[in-house]
């Protein structure tokens, strides 16, 4: 499937990455990867919650 | 040790580089942090990297590290695989750290062409657009077809097209051929 605003979307997510320098990329893939992390982590929390609410 | 936490493989490789360093090791960061550098910046919770020394050399490699407070896992491969060995290092944190050395294919000659890119106060050794690209689509997966679609896309026309096909050529016919198809312009309309 093509879509014209997909491809609009991810061609601003490349012209906004060529704007950072390498040295800005690898810390920006470091925050990055600290909150995917954060986000799965408290996901599984709640999951683990709500499971606890279950029983 | 940097990592203070989980999400921080980034941190935990610049202490693997500091090692590989001191042992005189030459490495190139591929994957996820490679292609932050050359396409678009992604998330992962490892870091990998190249090394070019022999699977045995590796685990000579591991016993150092075990002496670290990093948790290790050796795998060789099949005859048949296309990587020989792979060092899995770990912290505390759940970082993981992957050295990979005999990828097949890939040749020396890319630590020539890697590229030093400054991270919190040190240099890492980043591999080279075009090596990237042809291993990425070696590999073959949809998020190395992904992430080297993104590096061409963000080359901006500045792919050493000749180096890039003569790379993938060396992965294979059926990598110079994805190669190629990545590369053609999208049809018009």
């Amino acid at each position: 499937m093509d879509s014209k605003l997909a491809r609009q979307a991810k061609d601003a997510l490349l012209a906004a990455n060529q704007r950072l320098s390498p040295e800005q990329r690898l810390n920006a893939f470091l925050a990055h990867s600290r909150l995917m992390v954060a986000l799965f982590e408290a996901g599984k929390r709640l999951r683990a919650d709500a499971r606890r609410t279950d029983l | 040790m940097r990592t203070r936490g989980p999400g921080e493989a980034a941190l935990l490789l610049l202490d693997v580089a500091s090692m590989l360093r001191s042992e005189s090791i030459d490495y190139a960061v591929i994957g996820a942090m490679a292609a932050s550098v050359h396409g678009l910046v992604r998330a992962s919770v490892d870091a990998d990297a190249i090394l070019f020394i022999s699977a045995a050399e590796l685990g000579v490699l591991e016993k150092k590290f075990k002496s670290t407070d990093l948790q290790t896992e050796l795998r060789r491969g099949d005859p048949d695989d296309p990587i020989a060995a792979l060092l899995e290092l770990t912290d505390g944190y759940g970082n993981r750290v992957d050295l990979l050395v005999g990828l097949r294919g890939l040749e020396r000659e890319a630590l020539s062409r890697t590229i030093d890119v400054p991270f919190v106060g040190e240099v890492l050794r980043v591999i080279g657009r075009e090596d990237f690209i042809a291993m990425k689509v070696f590999a073959g997966g949809p998020q190395d077809i992904i992430d080297a679609a993104s590096a061409i896309a963000a080359s901006g026309g500045c792919l050493d097209l000749p180096l890039l096909r003569r790379l993938a050529t060396r992965f294979g016919r059926t990598t110079l051929r994805a190669l190629d198809n990545l590369l053609a312009p999208p049809p018009a309309g």
